[in-house]
């Protein structure tokens, strides 16, 4: 194990730390609005992406074609106040 | 205040009532009632394994989030707001949703339309065997020691909360949720998972709203932990800063939990995919996973939100896991008891039946039949796949209450299974990912993207803390694996052969709505010719 620790500590750990600090400079220096901001953009474009989706696709196997089983429709419901919890908490 | 906030959990139970105990052998023999009842519809191993793929979207959402709240998700959950603030309830609501979604739109169609039982029969039919006895084997062992640590830490849990004998209450549960399993298999295990929830969130919701009562609302709670000192400023922010010493930094909670580890962990975990496959319909599939999605909504004001009231109620305790059970006891009338022990219970067994009904899927499909098919030259039949079936899971739970008592043993084993899993999500993720959307990816360049991220993540786990900020830097090790892998994978791919497009036919984004024959072939893997 010892052995193990000090090849990574000799080929990994400078090249990951090469990696990791411009990028923990970079995090560090932003405010908490852009905090916010990235994750409130993730939970949009993650989520709502779904209202791209064709109609035939999103009634695919559904019993019936009523407007209740769009499933668009739920996830922009679902949607909604996960955003407002990030955006106000 | 003053007095309570000196309160310390002690080895002595709580005295449940006769009314407590009423409800508690109500919901129990109702339970087991509900569960025998649905083994009447029990006919082969797919009805046994899969429900018969008659679940409706309700149940099986239901049924996923039942599963995936435990009594020490409850307990530590709980202590982990007590400790690190409201940044816990990211695990549910971040790490649900767009996740879920995700899952349910990109990654439940294609394990749909590929008409597999399990996660690595996927991979196998993408990637070959290599790939799916690799991620099968992992899958198993981590759920099997699962099985074994649950029943061990909720029967120390409970066996401390009602000062019973702790192999008491991990015997009811193996008695228990082996009876209703092993008579009602999926079927079952669902539609208690629905009662299990409900009566989960009930006596969770009875919980908050005294505990909220007591500690005077939102404001009072804030001003009181806010003037215990600076190192409580955050406690009630659901985004800390990148450098914080906790392990909830919102980079790695953007980055690794967010994108990688939530998606992997939906797409890919057994216990919560099974549910999925066990739908009437594709449409049922997707809709499944945005009413889990709606309930996880719901989960921190059971779990999180308790563990802050705790923290403003009883600030001194010995232990932030302490946070649960001192509420229970402290606050919670005759009645109210009973509910929320049988909330306990609850979570217990679905949590239980869940990973048992999971574990017997991945041995059945990934290595008995593959295994049957190699010696006998033909496909084990339903009939006889169900008996193993049901014997694997008498096995299964006989055998994960005896490990309990070698669980105890071994106090970080639970440490390293949690850290065994972060290590497999990345890596898996990427193989899906490239598996579905990329038909140039290979097996030999799949095999050694697993491999390889998940030998970086174990490395990233041991170097830690000489890269990063926290003790327990996950999140960031989750997102290292998943680009490592993501690489490896394309890099080796690139040098070998592509697959020959009659393996990946109906497997790959592009290959299966756009592409004749990729239709029929689905329509076939759907609905078999009849051999007579």
């Amino acid at each position: 194990m010892n052995l193990l620790e000090s090849l990574l500590d000799r080929w990994l750990v400078p090249f990951m730390a090469w990696l990791l600090r411009p990028i923990d400079a970079f995090l560090d220096g932003l405010p908490p609005w852009a905090w916010r901001l990235s994750v409130c953009l993730f939970l949009v474009v993650g989520s709502l992406w779904v209202l791209l989706i064709p109609r035939k696709s999103i009634y695919d196997g559904a019993p019936t074609q009523e407007r209740w089983r769009d499933l668009r429709i739920w996830v922009a419901l679902l949607t909604l106040p996960y955003l407002l919890i990030y955006l106000w908490l | 205040m003053g007095g309570e906030g000196r309160a310390k959990m002690t080895t002595a139970g709580i005295h449940l009532t006769a009314i407590d105990l009423l409800i508690l052998f109500a919901y129990l023999v109702g339970t087991l009632w509900l569960g025998s009842f649905c083994g009447r519809f029990i006919k082969s191993s797919d009805d046994f394994l899969l429900a018969g793929k008659s679940l409706p979207f309700w149940a099986a959402g239901m049924s996923i989030v039942a599963t995936d709240i435990g009594v020490m998700d409850m307990v530590s959950g709980a202590g982990a707001a007590y400790q690190n603030g409201m940044a816990q309830a990211n695990f549910d609501w971040l790490g649900s949703v767009p996740a879920l979604i995700i899952v349910g739109f990109i990654f439940v169609p294609f394990y749909w339309r590929a008409g597999v039982s399990t996660v690595p029969e996927f991979l196998g039919r993408r990637f070959g065997e290599g790939v799916r006895w690799f991620q099968a084997a992992v899958w198993l062992f981590i759920m099997v020691v699962n099985l074994a640590i649950m029943l061990w830490m909720s029967g120390l849990f409970l066996g401390t909360v009602l000062d019973w004998n702790p192999y008491v209450a991990i015997w009811i549960t193996v008695v228990g949720v082996g009876i209703y399993t092993y008579a009602g298999g999926l079927t079952a295990v669902v539609m208690t998972d629905v009662i299990q929830l409900l009566v989960l969130f009930v006596g969770s919701a009875a919980l908050l709203a005294l505990s909220y009562w007591k500690a005077g609302g939102a404001a009072e709670m804030a001003r009181s932990v806010g003037a215990r000192g600076p190192e409580f400023a955050n406690h009630f922010k659901l985004l800390l800063p990148h450098n914080t010493t906790t392990s909830y930094p919102w980079s790695g909670i953007l980055f690794g939990l967010g994108m990688v580890m939530s998606t992997s962990y939906f797409a890919t975990n057994q216990a919560v995919i099974q549910r999925v496959f066990g739908t009437r319909s594709e449409w049922d599939a997707k809709a499944s996973m945005i009413v889990a999605g709606g309930f996880k909504l719901l989960v921190p004001l059971l779990i999180t939100f308790p563990g802050l009231t705790a923290l403003a109620l009883y600030p001194k305790l010995e232990k932030a896991d302490y946070a649960m059970p001192t509420l229970v006891r402290q606050l919670l009338p005759p009645g109210l008891m009973g509910l929320i022990i049988a909330a306990f219970f609850s979570a217990l067994m679905s949590n239980v039946s869940g990973y048992l009904n999971s574990s017997t899927t991945v041995a059945i499909t990934d290595f008995y039949q593959p295994v049957i098919r190699f010696f006998r030259g033909r496909e084990a039949s339903a009939e006889h796949c169900l008996k193993v079936g049901r014997g694997l899971t008498v096995g299964l739970v006989l055998a994960a209450g005896l490990g309990a008592d070698f669980v105890r043993r071994f106090e970080t084993i639970y440490n390293l299974i949690q850290t065994m899993m972060s290590f497999i999500q990345g890596p898996t993720l990427a193989l899906l990912l490239l598996g579905i959307f990329w038909r140039r990816a290979n097996s030999l360049g799949a095999l050694a993207g697993i491999l390889s991220g998940f030998f970086l993540a174990v490395a990233l786990n041991l170097v830690g803390t000489k890269l990063f900020r926290t003790d327990n830097p996950f999140l960031f090790v989750s997102v290292w694996s998943f680009l490592f892998s993501l690489g490896v994978t394309v890099a080796v791919s690139l040098c070998g052969a592509p697959p020959p497009p009659e393996r990946i036919r109906g497997l790959v984004y592009g290959m299966v709505d756009r592409d004749p024959e990729a239709q029929a072939l689905l329509r076939e893997r759907l609905d078999p010719p009849n051999p007579a």
